[in-house]
């Protein structure tokens, strides 16, 4: 059973490798590329929140952290983005670690409100001076993408789609190292642990469990990722620009993507980001800034109703159809 | 007889009530020691402060000639002293296994085997193992009941507090819980503090006895004893607890 799901694992990614070759356009992989990187923050956010159900409302912040690191090393050093990316993630780790610290000590409703706080900060941070001098503004920090010495050298007509197909390789191999690794922690008798620490703390520390050690440890987990992910996003976008940290253009996203996937799955928000993100894209077309307010509604509904995810349900019922 | 633990002049007030006041004995390794009192006497607040739950306004916590007043409940947890909970607590969503995963995940559950022969083990000596996979979540009161003990069991202490773990359960249901106990003091040498209203069946268990009312220690002693002391008698009187 366990081979099966490893082996249909391995036929989905295979699958997702041969899609740029299934004639989408430019546009298409473009959206898939961003669903990839949004799969990527919803997991990172799963194996944290998902598990000990301390939801980090603020991963947009971590996110930023990564994205603004590898942004600024850039610009100030002239670091290429295959070093600055993985700093960026031990950056994220590490700035996220001594801001949440003191906040993981809080339960329930007061670590989300304090952790929504961070985000909001940065935001106000990186758009007013002396700050907003450095850190580019609104427009953001222009950088590179990842192969930009590579696709200098193609001819015009090849480098355009070369570069939305490198794009979406980039971030499909994030996802997969990330999904494999979310689906270790989430799954493994330390994520029972964080499981517990969402059900009832207070068990878990009778049981002789040091809880802060854990939280800490899948604290870290979860921002060294999303940190990566946030670095590879704005070398995509050739910018690391306040919109990543900002609630309707990524945080609203990625709490869909979870709750419509199933929180603490991983499964879930994995098949939900694609359908989220070209929902987000393709709404953008119809609505303009109303679709925050739709996704919003959208995942009030959600909550209310299918607070166990709809992905995640369609894939249990899959398998129970499979026989798993 | 060697002592286990000792509390000493051990006082704790929530607002204006005293729930325990100056209460100080000692628990000897092997026996079951019984803790009883009326409602609102004070005993899990007791538990509570030896357990690190809640810290004592006053006095002292003492384990095997340590002073473990005020230390956070993992680190009491990992010295030895386990606890069930008058309120059985579980992890509703998480399978049966994996409820008695989380002790035998800690340091102390750690020392002996791996942590998943751990859990399975205790399953095993609690009856639990059918239910293995299901939710706890979905358990009887009963099976919750032993739940807490198996969940006890992988952490392998050397002192267990047992608040009420009889509340709720039929006289067979009780029967069962009192073999295991019985296996748990003398084949597994734990140290048992038991707390119960229902003397009748403290009577049969207990070497000891400590009495509170209104948070004071009123009695210790013998319990043959205390059914005939005068103070425990007012404190139980027209509660009909001796029948
Ligand atoms: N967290 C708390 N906040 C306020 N008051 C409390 C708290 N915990 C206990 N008390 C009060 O302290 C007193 C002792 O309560 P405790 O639960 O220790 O009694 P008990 O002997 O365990 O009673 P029972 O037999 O009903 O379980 C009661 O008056 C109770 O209302
Ligand atoms: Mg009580």
């Amino acid at each position: 059973m366990r081979y099966k799901g490893a082996a249909a694992a391995l036929v989905l990614a295979a699958g997702m490798f041969l899609l740029p070759r299934a004639g989408l356009g430019v546009r298409m992989l473009n959206s898939l590329a961003i669903a990839n990187i949004f799969a990527v923050y919803a997991l990172s956010f799963d194996v944290f929140s998902g598990t000990t159900l301390y939801l980090n409302l603020g991963h947009t912040f971590i996110i930023g952290i990564g994205a603004y690191t590898t942004a600024l090393l850039w610009r100030m050093k002239g670091v290429k983005p295959y070093i600055g990316i993985p700093i960026a993630g031990l950056a994220a780790m590490a700035v996220g670690i001594l801001v949440f610290l003191p906040s993981l000590r809080l339960r329930g409703a007061y670590f989300a409100i304090a952790s929504l706080m961070y985000p909001i900060a940065l935001y106000r941070i990186s758009t007013v001076s002396p700050f907003s001098m450095i850190l580019g503004g609104e427009g953001g920090i222009p950088v590179p993408h990842p192969l930009q010495s590579y696709l200098a050298e193609l001819p015009a007509a090849e480098a355009r789609r070369a570069f939305y197909t490198t794009s979406y390789y980039m971030s499909l191999l994030l996802l997969l190292a990330s999904a494999a690794a979310a689906y270790k922690i989430a799954y493994s008798s330390f994520g029972v642990v964080l499981r517990g620490i969402g059900q009832d703390e207070e068990l878990v520390e009778a049981s002789g469990v040091n809880t802060l050690r854990y939280k800490l440890l899948a604290f870290m987990a979860s921002s060294y990722i999303a940190g990566v992910a946030g670095a590879l996003h704005v070398h995509i976008l050739m910018a690391a620009s306040p919109e990543i940290l900002a609630l309707d253009t990524t945080l609203i996203p990625i709490l869909s993507i979870v709750v419509l996937g199933g929180l603490g799955t991983v499964i879930g928000p994995l098949g939900a980001s694609y359908i989220t993100i070209l929902a987000y894209e393709y709404l953008w077309g119809v609505m303009g800034e109303l679709r925050s307010i739709a996704f919003s509604l959208l995942l009030i509904a959600l909550i209310v109703f299918k607070p166990e995810g709809l992905i995640y349900t369609l894939y249990a019922k899959a398998r129970g159809a499979l026989g798993r | 007889m060697e002592e286990i633990l000792r509390v000493e002049g051990l006082s704790k007030s929530f607002g204006g009530i005293e729930a325990v006041k100056d209460v100080s004995f000692s628990v000897y390794r092997g026996e079951v020691l019984g803790l009883i009192g009326p409602n609102g006497s004070g005993k899990t607040t007791l538990v509570n402060l030896v357990t690190g739950l809640i810290k004592p306004d006053s006095g002292k916590v003492v384990y095997k000639g340590e002073d473990i007043t005020g230390l956070k409940p993992h680190v009491i947890a990992n010295k030895g002293i386990a606890r069930t909970f008058q309120q059985t607590k579980h992890f509703p969503y998480l399978p049966t296994i994996a409820n008695v995963l989380v002790p035998s995940m800690s340091p102390r559950g750690r020392r002996d085997g791996s942590p998943l022969e751990k859990a399975l083990e205790s399953l095993v000596f609690t009856g639990l193992l059918a239910e293995a996979d299901v939710p706890a979540g979905r358990l009887t009161h009963y099976q919750l009941k032993l739940l807490e003990l198996a969940r006890v069991m992988a952490l392998s202490p050397e002192l267990v507090f047992l608040d009420e773990v009889f509340g709720g359960l039929s006289p067979s249901e009780i029967e069962k819980v009192m073999e295991l106990l019985e296996y748990l003091n003398k084949g597994r040498g734990m140290t048992l503090v038991v707390i119960e209203h229902k003397l009748r069946y403290l009577m049969r268990m207990a070497d000891r006895v400590v009495v509170l009312s209104y948070g004071r220690k009123i009695f210790e002693g013998k319990p043959e004893e205390a059914v005939k002391h005068k103070e425990v008698i007012e404190a139980y009187l027209g509660r009909g607890v001796f029948t």
